[in-house]
């Protein structure tokens, strides 16, 4: 993947928008555009990312500690009651430590990325929707993410240089 | 194969929360006592304390009740995340609920996640005197008739 190629366009912001008002659905028409060519798709999956990295971070800010990571993800399987198999509780418990920086897991957890990419949508929904943004909420919420993605992409962009 | 009072006494141990007698009175036992009838007086008292938690008038608790006890058990202390793999603690639970397999790992695996989730549910029922030695005689007759 060439990440020079990658940036945050209008679309991919109009499209961060209505998956967190409507959910995955709102993607499937664009699943013939993300599959043009992987930078095409990165423009997508990383301000995704972004998002989730963001709803995170503002979660469990200033201070956290392992056990309300555990809850957290707990209760989304909990919300999701017969269908509590979706979320693998290692891998969501997994990718919310690396996003707040927390001590990695000692124990093997398991090195799905499909596991991964599942997780990440759930717990970010799952926060959108504790967060209850109102209109300027949520769009000071998709702004962050913006911006925190536009460095992110920046900071691997300068990495293949 | 009966269930002696010596691995009796390490099962109270356990139950009553005296870890330090507990870690001394399991190092007392012969590695094949340890493995096979105090293993079973454990998986046992296990049986118990789960149909006690999660069978209430013979109706079986639902999966969100099990997911929600085993984060509790692993929400306690920063170590107790790595210790306790959730699937696997809940599968234990909901097979004995008629729910699913217990998921795959190595017996001392599963044996270490009904220790710990044992000794779990007996500090929330608080069990004492009377009550203690009715669990126990319970867990002490299935792990007899387990052996068997």
């Amino acid at each position: 993947m060439d990440y020079s190629l990658v940036e945050i366009r209008e679309e991919n912001i109009l499209a961060l928008r209505a998956f967190l008002l409507e959910g995955p659905q709102a993607w499937v028409p664009l699943q013939d555009e993300m599959q043009k060519d992987d930078e095409t798709a990165a423009g997508y999956n990383a301000l995704l990312f972004g998002a989730f990295e963001v709803a995170v971070r503002r979660r469990f800010a200033p201070t956290y500690t392992v056990g309300e990571i555990v809850r957290l993800v707990a209760d989304l399987r909990m919300r999701l009651g017969e269908d509590a198999d979706v979320i693998d509780p290692l891998v969501a418990e997994d990718i919310i430590r690396r996003a707040v920086d927390a001590p990695p897991f000692k124990a093997d957890v398991p090195n799905d990325l499909r596991a991964a990419v599942i997780a990440q949508v759930y717990i970010l929904l799952y926060l959108v929707g504790e967060a209850d943004f109102d209109r300027a909420g949520l769009e000071q919420f998709i702004e962050e993410a913006t911006a925190y993605t536009e460095q992110w992409l920046a900071a691997r962009q300068s990495e293949q240089r | 194969m009966t269930i002696t009072d010596k691995q009796v006494n390490v099962l109270r141990a356990q139950l009553t929360g005296q870890h330090d007698e507990h870690l001394r009175l399991v190092r007392e036992l012969e590695p094949g006592e340890a493995n096979r009838e105090y293993a079973a007086l454990v998986a046992g008292a296990f049986i118990v304390a789960v149909e006690r938690r999660f069978i209430r008038d013979g109706k079986f608790a639902d999966e969100s009740e099990v997911i929600d006890f085993v984060a509790q058990v692993r929400a306690k202390s920063p170590e107790m995340p790595d210790v306790i793999d959730p699937e696997l603690a809940e599968s234990l639970i909901l097979h004995l609920l008629e729910r699913g397999s217990v998921k795959e790992a190595d017996a001392d695996r599963k044996f270490g996640h009904q220790l710990v989730l044992l000794a779990a549910l007996a500090g929330e029922a608080q069990l004492a005197d009377d009550a203690l030695e009715a669990f126990i005689s319970e867990a002490r007759s299935i792990a007899e008739d387990l052996l068997e």
